[in-house]
Formats: structure tokens, sequence, C-alpha cells
């Protein structure tokens, strides 16, 4: 229904997960929703449930030991969500890539909408990545 | 002694920003017993740094922790030229220690707003982020990022500090954030409802720290005085010097302070750097490689980070070893959190500031035997006295 | 130990720092309304200067990520940059002897598909008249041209350095010692 995309839309409550990343990324995401960034302007909230969130923001190259968990949470996100993938190390596995604990960037597990890379990316890129990944909620319903 | 439930924290807890799994044995409302799992953050950055030439690897180690972006580089740094006997410019310790110290500004600022966020108190997080911000703009000018700042390099730093543009910038932002730190570290001890939530939690007296071989603020707050750089002094911090902060009472609120004293005094150091910084190179140069070990510690925020490097002449290290301070802070949440109740637990856990993708490392199990591979201190001591050649 | 007695300024502190920040100037950047331009000196996406690129590689060998990668196919010499492993240190721009890396203030990468954000240049190699294995790029081979004019006549420059590979050259050396021609 139309009012459930438009509220999806203007107030979009993220999830964050970090799947062994080095907290770079963690820390500008909590960034963003502080004073300088203030997300809460376009109603975003970190939720602490992976089922109350529209977006999962996910951070890190994905590590063995938390693989199952990552693919349990993704299946607890209601859908549609979107995913957002944050960082150098989620989008590829970074420098870390031909270590033995690392299972491969994120989207060998689950299926990714919208990339940001950086080192760690700058809030404002992380700004422009959610705001990328709402427009796919309203492509999804044109479609 | 009951245990009538096992409460799991973790591993994504809204309290906390990395995976990490804590299992809590209560009796009713009050902790018993904690079990810790780790290794959701190991990444194998000891196997890759064996697998990459010496000028890749600060990369590398930069990317253990980002909140000791700076640390990690500047400490291996210091392990190999020691190992390769290799004199370090003036101009660039001074350099390194105002980055640190930079480092150890928003770092304390950082933690103090996710404990005031864990205790409830969310105007106190919003406020100390706020105030942490200018140091973050700052590190973008001077460095070309907000968190991975790539200064260290092996023989120095790869960025000069340009006083003339800089040092006006640096001093006006200090002068900017300084009254509000003070105005945030009284707001911290005289308001009753903050007192009430982080006081007398979480105690570790001073012998159970001697024991536990606690470092950085935690040890500080129960007063044993240690710190690397007075005590070993590294850099620049010979010619700076440093104000010790200790109290003794050893709970939660003594190291929220101990830490906020160390932001502002930290800010002392910066002045000072700046006004004493010679003139000269940045960076020396590297002739040849020695084979040979080094050890480089350094004095993180959280507490005394050390490096191992081994070199045996190629342009690959044989070995690195990294030990993070947050290893031996972890352990000292389990007396801490005994006879704690429940609702105090995701505070002690975050006292201790612990850093867990610092602190992953293996341990090796036969699986045949079963049996665990682990060093007694006598034995290590004894290894250290006949083995490896320490300058 | 620093004991404050609870006295009557109980609470305002917070109070005040509160009052304070609320009669100031907002803090919040407007961002995406305003622009946010990354200051001068920041480590964004790196740009190459076809110009000056010489196609050495030093950059493949020194990143630490292995985000460049040199392909050579036919007489093309391809480097190309994956902004998706990237880690932004600068190595590159550090290691280039020519000066043609730059680390650029662009830092908003975002994309749906991350094999979009590549990045490449491409040169032309010069390959042996003799056996056909590829020496150079044409861009190193006139470098080294210019830096020898001193040294070596132009001419015999080209027959006998830039279109030949290193064992040819050595093959070609014996050949006219044996004729006697040298």
């Amino acid at each position: 229904m139309k009012i459930f995309d438009w509220s999806r839309r203007k107030s979009p409550w993220a999830f964050h997960l970090n799947t062994g990343s080095c907290n770079n990324c963690d820390i500008e995401i909590v960034d963003v929703l502080t004073p300088r960034f203030d997300v809460e302007r376009f109603g975003i909230l970190l939720q602490g449930s992976p089922r109350h969130a529209d977006v999962l923001l996910v951070t890190g190259p994905v590590t063995r030991q938390v693989l199952p968990r990552l693919k349990r949470v993704y299946e607890q996100v209601p859908k549609p969500n979107v995913v957002v993938v944050v960082g150098t190390c989620a989008t590829s596995t970074g420098c870390y890539e031909g270590s033995y604990n690392i299972v491969g960037p994120v989207d060998r597990v689950i299926p990714v909408d919208v990339y940001v890379p950086g080192c760690p990316p700058r809030p404002q890129a992380i700004i422009d990545g959610v705001v990328a990944a709402l427009g796919k909620f309203k492509a999804e319903r044109s479609n | 002694m009951s245990i009538e439930a096992t409460l799991p924290i973790g591993p994504y807890h809204p309290a906390l920003k990395e995976p990490e799994f804590f299992k809590l044995f209560l009796d009713g409302e009050k902790v018993v017993g904690v079990a810790i799992r780790l290794g959701y953050t190991h990444r194998g950055i000891e196997y890759l740094a064996e697998r990459k030439t010496y000028n890749e690897i600060p990369f590398l180690v930069e990317r253990i922790c980002g909140i000791c972006s700076n640390v990690h580089p500047m400490c291996f740094c210091q392990a190999v030229e020691e190992a390769w006997g290799l004199q370090v410019p003036d101009r660039a310790r001074y350099i390194r220690t105002i980055v640190g110290e930079l480092e150890r500004i928003h770092s304390h600022l950082l933690w103090a707003g996710v404990a005031a966020h864990i205790i409830g108190y969310d105007t106190l997080f919003m406020h100390f982020w706020r105030h942490r911000e200018p140091v973050c703009e700052l590190f973008e000018v001077l460095t070309g990022n907000r968190q991975n700042y790539a200064m260290n390099c092996i023989g120095g730093v790869r960025r000069d500090i340009d006083l003339t543009k800089h040092k006006a910038l640096i001093l006006e932002t200090l002068s900017q954030i300084r009254p509000s730190l003070v105005r945030l570290e009284n707001a911290v001890t005289e308001d009753p409802v903050v007192r009430a939530r982080i006081e007398n939690i979480g105690v570790l007296s001073k012998d159970q720290a001697r024991k536990l071989c606690v470092v950085g603020p935690v040890a500080r707050a129960s007063g044993l005085a240690i710190d690397v750089r007075k005590d070993e002094p590294y850099a620049a911090y010979k010619e700076v010097g440093v104000d010790v902060k200790v109290l003794t009472e050893g709970d939660v609120l003594s190291r929220m302070l101990v830490r906020l004293l160390e932001a502002l005094e930290s800010i002392e150091i910066v002045k000072r750097a700046l006004d004493a910084i010679p003139e000269g190179p940045i960076r020396v140069e590297p002739k040849e490689i020695v084979p040979g070990d080094g050890i480089g510690k350094v004095e993180a925020p959280r507490g005394e980070d050390i490096h191992y490097v081994r070199s045996n002449g190629t342009d690959i290290p044989e070995r690195v070893k990294i030990r993070a301070p947050s290893y031996m802070n972890v352990s000292s949440i389990v007396p801490q959190i005994k006879g704690a109740s429940l609702a105090d637990a995701s505070l002690i856990i975050a006292a201790v500031d612990p850093c867990f993708c610092c602190t992953e490392r293996i341990a090796v199990v036969d699986v045949k035997t079963s049996r665990k591979s682990s060093v007694d201190f006598e034995s290590l001591a004894q290894r250290w006295r006949n083995g490896s050649k320490h300058s | 130990m620093k004991v404050r007695s609870h006295l009557k300024t109980v609470k305002l502190r917070i109070i005040a720092e509160v009052l304070r920040s609320l009669a100031s100037r907002a803090y919040t950047l407007k961002y995406p309304k305003i622009a946010s331009p990354a200051p001068e000196g920041f480590r964004g996406k790196l740009e190459y200067d076809i110009e000056k690129c010489t196609g050495c590689a030093a950059c493949v060998q020194n990143c630490p990520a292995s985000a460049l990668k040199s392909i050579s196919e036919g007489n093309r010499l391809t480097i190309e940059v994956w902004y998706g492993k990237c880690i932004y240190c600068g190595r590159c721009e550090e290691v280039c002897p020519e000066r043609a890396i730059t680390l650029t203030t662009t830092y908003s990468l975002v994309t749906g598909r991350k094999e979009d954000i590549k990045s490449s240049v491409q040169l032309e190699i010069n390959r042996c008249s003799r056996c056909g294995k590829p020496i150079a790029t044409a861009k190193q081979i006139d470098k080294v041209r210019l830096q020898v004019k001193d040294l070596i006549l132009p001419e015999d420059y080209d027959a006998y350095v830039s279109s030949l590979c290193q064992d040819c050259r050595k093959t070609l050396q014996a050949e006219l010692l044996l004729s006697g021609r040298i």
C-alpha cells in the first residue's frame, strides 16, 4: 500500500550489523546519528532488533564465526528491506584478502543493494548510501 | 550458589558495537559467573603480516582497530626501527606525539559517550560526541582522513604539519573543546543521577588489578601508577613530559574520571609539543634490512600495546606478534561482574573500554590430546634470557 | 579522589550545557541539502594522469590491498583500479616515479553494482621485432631514449635497443661479434 511505502521511505529504521570489522565504519555509522550529521532529521533511528528494521547496515569482512549469524539476522529482517554495505572490507575484503578466517565479502552471503566504499567512508557518503537505498524502495514499488 | 538462569549478552546486542559473547550465570538478579567467548572479529592479522612487505604492513595493522588506529602502526614502526637500528628524526617524533595525543582525546570522548549511552543518559552521549567532532575534522585536515591517519611509516612520518597553516587550527580547536570538556567533567562528578549509576560499580582492588596485570586507565583508576609514556618514554615524551593521573577507588566512576582528566592532560601535551617542535626532516630512508628482533611499546588509549617483529634480512618479516591492551583488561571483567546486579552487567563490560577487534588471538589446541599449548612465566623468562638479541 | 559534595548546583550543570547549545548556532551540517566538500589533502578517489603515466606498474606492486592490477593483452597494457578494494592509503601516490597519480577529494562512490566503480588507463606495449615478446610500454621506451641521448645515437637506439627484447639483443650482439662486424 502506498502509505506503507511512503512511511518506509520517510522514516526508515536501521539495524547495524558488524561482521568482524575494525570498527571504523561502525564509529562513522554511529557518528551519523550524533549532532553534526543528525540523520534523525530524516527519521532514521538505530534499532536494537532486526525485526524492527527496514535498512540493514552491514560492515566488516565476514569471518567464519559470524557467517551463520549473518544469515540468521538477514532472515529475521522483515521484507521488503534494503541492505547497505558500508566500507571497503564489506565490499571486497579490502586488505584482508587471503586470510584463513575470512569467508568473503558480504554479497557472497546475502544479497546487497547498495555499496558505500571507503576506509572508512565519510559520514556524508554513508548518508548518500542510505538515500540511494531508499530510492530502491520506490523503484521496487513502481515495477 | 544456585545457578537459576543464564543470560547471553551478544553477539549482537543493542549496547555493543562489536560482536562478542558473554554468558552470564544468574542467581535471581545477581550475577554469579560469566563465560566469555570471543573470536568473531579474528581476521588473521599476524598471518597476513607475515606475507606482506614491511612497507605494506603499517597499513594493515592500522586496520586492526579503528579507535587505536595510530597506535598500532606507530608501535610496529618502532619495533622495526629498533630491529634495524634506525634513528627517527626529531621532528617526526614530535609529530607522532601530537597525533597520538589527539587520538587519545578523541578515543576517551568516544568511550565516555558510549558509557553515558549505556547508563541511559543520551544527552551526555550526544554532548560528548558533539565535542569530539572538531577533533575528527582536525584530523581530516592534517592527515587526510577522519579515522585512518596513515601518518606513520618506517623511519618517520609521511606528512608534515605545516606550522604556518595548521598550528593555529590545532590551537583553535583545542581551545574550543577544552572549556566544554571541563564542564562535562563537572557534569559527571556533580550529577547525582550519574553518580548513583556508576559509583561503586565494578570495583577492582589494587591487588586484583596487579594480579590480573591490567593496563591503562583501568589500572590507573585502581591505584597502579603505570604508564608507558612515563616508564619507558618513546617518541617525544621525554622532552614534553606527562602527568600521569591515578585514582584509588577502582570503580567505574574513577575510570571515567581518569579518562576525562587524561583527555585534558593530552590537550596540554599537544600545546607543549607544538611549541617545542624542531625543524628538520620528517623521515629517514632505511638503508639496510638487518636481521634481528625489535619490540615496540606504546601507551594506547586503552593501555600498553606491544608489538614484536623478527626480521631475517628479507623484505618480509619472519614473525609479527601483537599484544593489544584489551587482551589484559578483558579478563578483569570476571571478578568485577561477580556479585553485581544484572542491570549493571553491560556497564561493567563497557567500563574496561574493551576493543575486541584488537584482542582477537588464537590458541592452538592439539586435537588428538586436546591439550592447549601454553607457557608458564618462568619458562618464558628463561627463553628470553637465552634466546633473542634484544638491544 | 575528587569528591564533590551534593551542592545546590545539583543537576544544573548538564541543564546549563543544554541551554548553552540551544542558544548557540545549530551544529548540524545540513547535508545533503548543502554541499560538504572534503578539505584539501583528503585521501579520496585516485585518478591517473594518462599524459604522465608510463606503465611501470610500481603502483600495482606497492598496493597493500591489491586494488590495482596490470593486465597485458596483445599490444595493450591496462592498469586498472577497483575503488571497492582500495583502502585510500596514498601509497600509490607516494611511489609513482612520474607523479601520475593523485588522490582527489571525491569521497562519495556509492553504487548499486560494485563492478561499476573501476577505472583504468591503457598504454601501448612495444613488442620485440624478432621474437614478439613484450619489451616495455612505448612511453617508457621514449622516456629512456631522451635520457640516453648523449650516450647513443637515436637511430642506433631504435635499431638495437627499443625494438628488441633483452634475450634477442644478446643474441644479435653475439651474431655481430661472430660475423666480425663489430
